[in-house]
């Protein structure tokens, strides 16, 4: 409706017209309320939704992207720092396999289950700073591994290859199937109960 | 927001704006701008392929180049198009009622959060960070769409699924946006086209609703839809799936827009809607067959020619984009890792319909009536459909209820013999095009018609709907 259109409208037709769009504003507002009193409905917002405003209030002002990687990517930061901070793109990391991380460790690790040693989520954080190495290369090549992570009194450490220690870890390593994979902390629970 | 992002989010828009302006595919403005952008979104995404096959790097000078060109030319679809914007632009058409307002105020108290999650928070489901962001990462750092993690990476470690090969869209908006953002700033970790593509579909979507239905009704709607957890996590976290319910969504309701109106435009677009969801998600294409069996019903008995071409037509550009990528770019252009089983299917031989039973009892339980996910929208769409189908018993809307019958059959088929697909994944977040698709019918139906026009009655209004195509 153009303003030179509202100069010719009849003042009764126009109040009716507000009085119509107040009711339906009104209605859409109580429609709106009993939607969102809905029981889930409530839940949902008073619970997730007031979390994640929480989390802006919180967190909304520090926009630094190291601070942000290390709120995202949680347990999983840590790891990948040490190893950035200790390795240098020549050395080789050998990817522990998995199995043993939650045999060994399974409290450090159990509310991710290892999601972070999958081989392309390590390549996705590390990129070329390190090479990786899998277990399943051929043993010419694991010998090349400069640095592992190794589990001790449920703890996990960086490890540096030397010519004494390096038998003991490959043979420890070699129990292990390299091809089990945990995607989830469900799935690594199964196997950490399971009988060794 | 820095001013190369602008640049890309503006780009796409006229990309797409240009050419569903063209199709007349929109019936009024909010529908053409919601719809532009995902045009937009869809189309620019084939850029970093040019630049990948004339040797061009991926880097932002050629893509803001390649950007800018895309959206010059699309400008020069407008031509004799102005009568047709500046009738669907028409105050009439766009002006707010206050009723509004309230549900307005919901949604931007959702999308708001979810916008901020979204650019705050780094890339953090699995299946991205070791699928479409690893892709896109290495192709920004590398320069090119053959990184490192198709030559050295995958081949050297025994372990991997199929992520990596996920369609292209995700990867490739990825790439732009992280080549936009420097990985610096508040939008350093790319994502941020999710929260665009969410308000466009969102627009389009409630543009539709709002033409069908009465606008209190509209947003009583898509308020109700808006308020599913599952559907809403997915706005800021970034998958394949929204993008492709959206695409997938879109052609469903140009489709039915053409099956309404015959017009060649609504055909064009919601083809190449329905092509784009196959750019987003592989398993698209055994749903488009749905497509070419309304056209086929639709028009066999006037002109079975038209029928049959049409309908082939529609599936033969869908094919385009999955046998580009699965065949011509991960087979041919770049040499897929000796130990990658794509597309993997089985047989089952013994009590088949007993395990088929299962998998639909499995979907339903874990996935259509788990009320943790959508909250109530799913049981408010059965029972308003089932009231619609009790008080009026007519075809009112039925090719949107075969689209979503038939989705789901599919669905069940496709987990029972596709190796990787399965419902804890694949289906709760494949469903999401079934339950955009459930509410767009709730607004086709009868009994949201009747209420319309009952409520236009009630204010003394015309209830006659004045359509351009």
């Amino acid at each position: 409706m153009t303003s030179s259109n509202n100069t010719s409208v009849d003042p009764k037709e126009r109040r009716r017209f507000w009085t119509v769009q107040i009711i339906y504003l009104a209605a859409s507002s109580l429609i709106l309320l009993v939607i969102l009193y809905l029981p889930r409905n409530q839940n949902w917002l008073t619970t997730t939704v007031e979390r994640f405003y929480t989390q802006h209030y919180t967190l909304g002002k520090q926009i630094d992207i190291a601070t942000r990687r290390r709120e995202g990517y949680e347990p999983a930061y840590a790891y990948i720092e040490l190893i950035q901070q200790r390795c240098q793109p020549n050395d080789y990391f050998l990817i522990p396999p998995q199995q043993y991380l939650i045999r060994n460790a399974y409290q450090a690790g159990k509310s991710t289950g290892y999601a972070w040693t999958y081989p392309s989520v390590l390549y996705y954080y590390l990129g070329k700073s390190v090479h990786l190495l899998d277990m399943t290369a051929p043993d010419s090549l694991l010998q090349r591994a400069t640095h592992t992570f190794w589990a001790l009194d449920n703890k996990i450490y960086l490890l540096t290859f030397k010519d004494h220690n390096r038998p003991l870890v490959m043979g420890e390593f070699k129990k292990y199937d390299p091809h089990f994979f945990a995607y989830t902390p469900q799935q690594a629970k199964v196997y950490y109960q399971s009988k060794p | 927001m820095t001013l190369a992002i602008t640049f890309v989010i503006l780009a796409q828009f006229l990309i797409g704006f240009g050419f569903v302006t063209r199709l007349r595919a929109a019936s009024n403005g909010f529908s053409l701008l919601g719809l532009s952008m995902l045009a937009g979104l869809g189309i620019s995404s084939g850029l970093p392929f040019v630049l990948e096959f004339i040797h061009a790097s991926i880097a932002i000078a050629p893509m803001m180049i390649g950007l800018g060109t895309l959206a010059g030319l699309s400008l020069l679809l407008l031509r004799g198009r102005l009568a047709y914007l500046r009738e669907i632009f028409a105050w009439q058409r766009l002006s707010l009622r206050l009723c509004e307002l309230p549900f307005l105020g919901f949604w931007a108290y959702l999308l708001f959060i979810s916008a901020w999650k979204t650019a705050w928070y780094p890339n953090l489901p699995f299946d991205t960070i070791v699928g479409p962001d690893l892709v896109a990462t290495f192709a920004v750092r590398e320069h090119t769409l053959v990184s490192s993690v198709f030559t050295e990476h995958l081949p050297s470690v025994s372990i991997f699924s199929n992520q990596p090969f996920y369609a292209p869209f995700t990867a490739m908006q990825q790439i732009m946006y992280l080549l936009a953002s420097h990985g610096t700033g508040p939008f350093a970790f790319g994502k941020i086209w999710l929260t665009i593509l969410v308000i466009a579909f969102g627009l389009f979507l409630y543009a539709e609703l709002r033409e069908r239905t009465h606008p209190l009704l509209a947003g009583l709607l898509v308020t109700l839809l808006a308020c599913s957890p599952e559907l809403f996590a997915y706005t800021f976290l970034l998958q394949t799936d929204w993008a492709n319910a959206a695409f997938f969504a879109a052609g469903v309701i140009l489709l039915q827009r053409h099956l309404e109106s015959e017009k060649q435009g609504m055909f064009i677009a919601s083809t190449l809607f329905f092509a784009l969801a196959c750019w987003t998600r592989t398993e698209t294409i055994l749903f488009v067959p749905i497509a070419s069996l309304l056209l086929l019903i639709n028009t066999l008995r006037s002109s079975p020619k038209k029928a049959i071409v049409r309908a082939g037509a529609l599936f033969i550009t869908c094919l385009l984009p999955f046998v580009f990528w699965n065949y011509i770019f991960l087979r041919g252009y770049v040499a897929l890792p000796a130990n990658a089983h794509l597309g993997t299917y089985h047989l089952i031989v013994n009590d088949y319909f007993s395990k088929l039973l299962a998998t639909y009892t499995s979907m339903n339980e874990q996935v259509v009536f788990d009320t943790d996910y959508w909250n109530y929208s799913v049981y408010v769409f059965l029972a308003l459909a089932l009231l619609n189908l009790i008080l009026f018993r007519d075809k009112q809307g039925l090719p949107i209820l075969v689209w979503i019958f038939g989705t789901y059959v599919l669905f069940g088929l496709l987990i029972l013999h596709v190796d990787g697909a399965n419902i804890a994944y694949t289906f709760r977040r494949g469903f999401f095009k079934i339950l955009l698709l459930m509410y767009f019918y709730l607004g086709s139906t009868s009994l949201f018609q009747w209420l319309s026009n009952w409520l236009y009655r009630w204010e003394g209004q015309s209830t006659s709907f004045h359509k351009i195509y």
